[in-house]
């Protein structure tokens, strides 16, 4: 069968302004503020649809981070569902210490794990000496529009925070936060290799979960960065030589797909959760094969 | 008559069960995930909780402010103040990268539009039933969501989601539970936190 190549666009909405901000340690590193001032600060990077200058910005890097937690958590879900009694992921099971391993069944084994083998790893469960021998690269990358590794927006500064401790005592400097506000067409990109259903799915409602606010950008307090809807907007499956073809195939648009969910029911004609919960449930009984 | 004074707590002083608070909470994330996603809503029921503190008069300020109060309301409670790690820690938790806040916040200035944002959630549309999430007013104040991400706490007696319902329901003076929705029900059937 050939090997398919697929592009995920969907729309990017933020629910209010979003917080990208990185550590005081690094920003008085690099000299954006003084020592102990109480300030975050936006990542800047080259925008590489302008002049250059460096720019606050919001990073593809960053979102995949967040999809890959988000689809960690989804396939740790349905393998409980299909009665798993441990950590079926290489995300959590790389998070139980060593000396709770036995305890919770954390046992050495070959294989990629679903979302190892969608997001890259190299098998973690396998252990350390085994698992080199099995890297496998990702096969999704995230980018912004027209394949940009950021999007750009206009920075405003916060009202003047101040946490309720301080607020009590009277004590402590307000925080100052640097904002970010996107235009309103910017759109969030994923390109995926060997695009199979199960791959496509997985991203799908992984979106959804970012997309519900449940699972955010970012650590900036219990809000993260913000809230940011994803909404589907279109989708391109196509091989290698049709790709390479002399006309080039455009995405197909999701009218009035409000959720991957509906997305993937529109673009593959089937339930999304099935597909992740067959990819699921044989990886769930591998552990007991 | 004298009135009642309601100070809110800000230091919490000598704690002999630290470690064991620490320890719990790391337990329950580490072996009692529920795999459950729940909202509460809750309405700002006193702007001027306590003789000490007031809340902001920004909405924005307001959210930001809003994990630390319910974290000093929780302080001196002793059912709730062992889980208040479970809005996050800094604690050197090591490998444990899971160890991040287990409810995420927001703030509305309205029932209406905290149910708009609510009833927004893709996820209903995993539901084999469309979701029935009420309309809600535009003018009875402020309110705050609360998404949870559930954990069986107390050896599996009661998730994380229950625990802070309660709390809302009884025992916040600036908040009051008005609201509970479950777009995703807990999975699976161990629970051991």
């Amino acid at each position: 069968m050939a090997k398919h190549f697929a592009t995920l666009i969907w729309d990017w909405q933020p629910v209010g302004p979003l917080v990208t901000g990185y550590s005081q340690n690094l920003a008085q590193a690099t000299r954006r503020i003084e020592r102990g001032a109480r300030e975050v600060i936006n990542l800047q990077t080259h925008d590489a649809n302008a002049d250059h200058t460096l720019r606050a910005s919001f990073l593809a890097t960053s979102v995949k981070g967040v999809f890959r937690s988000a689809a960690e958590w989804l396939v740790e879900r349905v393998a409980a569902q299909k009665g798993a009694r441990h950590f079926v992921t290489c995300g959590y099971g790389l998070a139980v210490p060593e000396s709770k391993h036995s305890q919770l069944g954390i046992t050495q084994r070959s294989g990629l794990c679903p979302v190892c083998q969608v997001f890259g790893g190299t098998g973690c469960l396998s252990g350390r000496e085994v698992a080199p021998a099995q890297r496998q690269v990702g096969r999704v990358r995230f980018s912004f529009n027209a394949a940009n590794d950021a999007t750009y927006g206009k920075t405003a500064t916060s009202p003047r925070y101040q946490f309720t401790w301080e607020q009590v005592e009277h004590t402590g400097k307000p925080l100052l936060i640097e904002q970010l506000h996107f235009k309103p067409d910017t759109v969030l990109e994923a390109r995926v290799e060997d695009a199979d259903d199960f791959a496509l799915a997985l991203l799908w409602l992984a979106g959804d979960l970012i997309s519900s606010g449940f699972f955010r950008f970012g650590r900036f307090t219990s809000r993260g960065y913000g809230v940011v809807r994803l909404q589907p907007r279109a989708c391109l499956r196509a091989d290698l030589s049709t790709l390479l073809g002399g006309s080039e195939p455009q995405p197909q648009a999701l009218a009035n797909t409000t959720s991957g969910h509906n997305a993937a029911r529109a673009f593959l004609h089937q339930e999304a959760l099935a597909l992740v919960t067959a990819q699921v449930q044989a990886w769930v009984e591998s552990f007991a094969a | 008559m004298n009135k009642q004074a309601h100070i809110l707590p800000t230091k919490p002083g000598e704690d002999p069960d630290r470690r064991a608070h620490q320890a719990q909470v790391k337990r329950a994330i580490l072996e009692g995930q529920a795999w459950g996603l729940t909202y509460l809503l809750a309405r700002v029921q006193d702007h001027a909780p306590y003789d000490n503190y007031e809340l902001p008069d920004s909405l924005e300020v307001f959210e930001f402010t809003l994990k630390g109060l319910l974290r000093l309301e929780m302080m001196d409670k002793p059912q709730y103040a062992g889980w208040r790690r479970m809005f996050g820690s800094n604690t050197k938790a090591h490998e444990m990268s899971t160890w991040r806040s287990r409810v995420a916040l927001k703030a509305f200035a309205s029932s209406a539009a905290a149910l708009d944002f609510i009833r927004a959630d893709p996820l209903w549309t995993w539901q084999e039933q469309a979701s029935t999430i009420p309309a809600g007013r535009q003018d009875d104040g402020w309110h705050a969501v609360f998404q949870v991400q559930d954990v069986w706490i107390a050896r599996g007696r009661y998730r994380w989601s229950e625990l802070l319902a309660a709390f809302l329901l009884n025992d916040s003076r600036a908040l009051k539970l008005v609201g509970l929705f479950e777009p995703l029900a807990p999975a699976g059937g161990e629970n051991h936190g």
